[in-house]
């Protein structure tokens, strides 16, 4: 039953879910730690209190995040083909998936940068620091520690919806063991694939509590 | 007028349970160049009030000056500029955590887009004042609470402030720490000419460092003036308060005056029940016509009974001494030499 072209389709499969698990959180990032640090700023206890800008991005993030994948998955298709011109595959499954890390990023981001300690923002602004350099200079730094974290947590729930992208068509090492595992009942590749995400997994929080931990300097 | 002068400030918080006057019509006038100490129990408003001098907070009524110019006609940017110009140190030091000591340094500096050499010189500057020249790349965290507030400060003078703003900056230190910073900052006063403001809920720390002193209670100031002034005749009642907290955290202090006083033996002397009610020391100088030096003195409660403990102290070149001791033995006095601390 193991073939060559199950191993070269397995390697395959990782390579396609590292690079839309990666793509992802980083295309996640992109948007998503913005409109986190906006989240924190405007709120009421924030460095910039606005409540109106707080209630739309509040929404908008409560939204999102209460559809289920899946079926954010099938309702954006139509956007994700005027993004890559198609439906399926890794790029493809990308959209989804950015979508669903924005709000999901700047939840985290918004509760790291709220863990820092406010008398220090009160210390930069007593020194004469506008808003943008306490956000640049002192919260991102001071929550850094936690923010990493984020990152990693972030990269492992990407990773499991990516896996969740298999069921259309989207790629990846979800897709074979969605194919051939259920489908057609070939458990040895299903639990290869599985074994093989739990790894992936392992790998990303292990490297994430590295760095995070090596950069902290609190202790 | 002053350096720094509040007319009518009135400031109120709205919180979840109702709204709390913090401050209400308060006006001062600070000297350039003098040591400032607001003192209150927590609550009086007393933070809020320093928070006005550099406008951290807004006050709803009133005005601030600095320099004869009022901190309301500021924009955003001036008041940015005018904040250079205020170093602030905190109960709680406030230093990034996640930096190193020159870097937290360097931070205002940066602010103020000093090039990086120049400003790292500057940094080194400071920390060798604050005497912390070895712990440039030391973490807070490695830092003890004493050495966190030096750090504090060296980051607060870098832009060498005219005035220096400090919030309860000895409260979370322990006796000894807290008297080292205030010799710092009594240091830094003479040196640069600093104006500094100090809130604190200790009267001891007025006392060492203050030049004039206001007393807050309930967002209104009860008193203010000449620190041996409101110490010797407290005209209010939180006044009166906050002296007598001072004398009954006093008698630490007492091994600090001991060594200043060179003379001769010391003894403790306790009186027992019968001994208490005779001049005996009195007596004893009638006796011997010699005079000794009483350090201290004071009367406890054991067990229901008052008992008087003193401490004296005999001429340097006491001919009699022995013979006193001996005297005080016969009128049923304990006697104890004391050698080292004239502690409790």
């Amino acid at each position: 039953m193991w073939t060559p072209e199950i191993t070269q389709m397995i390697i395959k499969g990782i390579g396609e879910t590292l690079y839309m698990t990666l793509f992802s959180t980083a295309l996640g990032y992109l948007f998503g730690l913005p409109m986190g640090v906006l989240l924190a700023v405007s709120d009421k206890d924030g460095i910039s209190p606005n409540p109106v800008l707080y209630k739309i991005l509040d929404f908008i993030a409560n939204i999102v995040r209460s559809i289920p994948f899946l079926i954010l998955l099938i309702l954006i298709i139509p956007f994700t083909r005027l993004v890559v011109g198609k439906s399926t595959g890794s790029t493809a499954t990308v959209v989804p998936l950015v979508a669903a890390a924005i709000p999901f990023i700047a939840r985290m981001v918004e509760s790291s940068l709220k863990e820092v300690d406010y008398g220090v923002i009160e210390a930069a602004r007593s020194m004469g620091a506008g808003n943008l350099r306490i956000i640049i200079k002192v919260m991102l730094v001071e929550a850094r520690t936690s923010l990493i974290t984020g990152v990693t947590i972030a990269t492992g729930t990407i990773l499991g919806y990516s896996a969740m992208a298999g069921t259309v068509g989207g790629g990846g090492l979800g897709d074979i063991a969605i194919r051939y595992g259920y489908y057609r009942y070939q458990s040895d590749i299903m639990i290869a694939t599985v074994v093989l995400l739990v790894l992936l997994v392992q790998l990303f929080q292990t490297v994430g509590m590295f760095f995070a931990s090596r950069l902290d300097k609190r202790k | 007028m002053g350096l720094i002068v509040l007319k009518n400030i009135s400031k109120t918080f709205t919180t979840k349970d109702g709204t709390v006057e913090a401050l209400k019509n308060v006006s001062l006038d600070i000297e350039k160049g003098e040591i400032f100490g607001v003192i209150g129990m927590s609550g009086a408003g007393k933070s809020t009030l320093v928070r006005c001098i550099n406008f951290l907070e807004r006050p709803d009524e009133g005005k601030v000056f600095i320099g004869d110019k009022s901190l309301d006609d500021f924009s955003k940017k001036e008041l940015q500029k005018q904040r250079e110009s205020i170093g602030m140190i905190f109960q709680h030091f406030n230093l990034l955590m996640q930096k190193n000591v020159i870097e937290n340094i360097c931070f205002p500096l940066y602010i103020r887009k000093v090039p990086k050499k120049q400003a790292a010189d500057k940094a080194r500057e400071l920390l060798e004042l604050v005497g912390l020249a070895d712990k440039e790349k030391a973490y807070p965290a490695q830092l003890s609470g004493g050495q966190k507030q030096r750090v504090a400060i060296a980051r607060a003078l870098a832009c060498d402030p005219k005035i220096l703003l400090c919030d309860e900056a000895t409260s979370a230190l322990d006796p000894q720490t807290t008297a080292s910073i205030l010799e710092l900052l009594k240091d830094i006063n003479k040196k640069f000419g600093i104006t500094i403001v100090i809130i604190t809920h200790q009267m001891s720390v007025v006392r060492k460092i203050c030049d004039r002193v206001a007393i807050m209670e309930d967002g209104e100031l009860a008193e203010t003036g000449e620190v041996s002034k409101v110490f010797s005749h407290p005209k209010t009642k939180v006044a009166k308060r906050l002296i007598r907290q001072d004398i009954d955290t006093e008698t630490e202090e007492t091994v600090v005056a001991k060594e200043q006083i060179k003379g001769g033996d010391i003894i403790r002397i306790t009186f027992s029940e019968n001994s208490a009610f005779e001049p005996v020391i009195a007596n004893l100088v009638l006796t011997y016509k010699e005079p000794v030096n009483i350090l201290r003195a004071s009367t406890k409660n054991v067990g229901g009974i008052a008992k008087g403990d003193m401490i004296i102290e005999f001429e340097k070149d006491s001919v009699n001494k022995e013979e006193m001791k001996k005297y005080l033995i016969e009128h049923d006095i304990e006697i104890e030499e004391v050698t080292d601390n004239v502690d409790a």
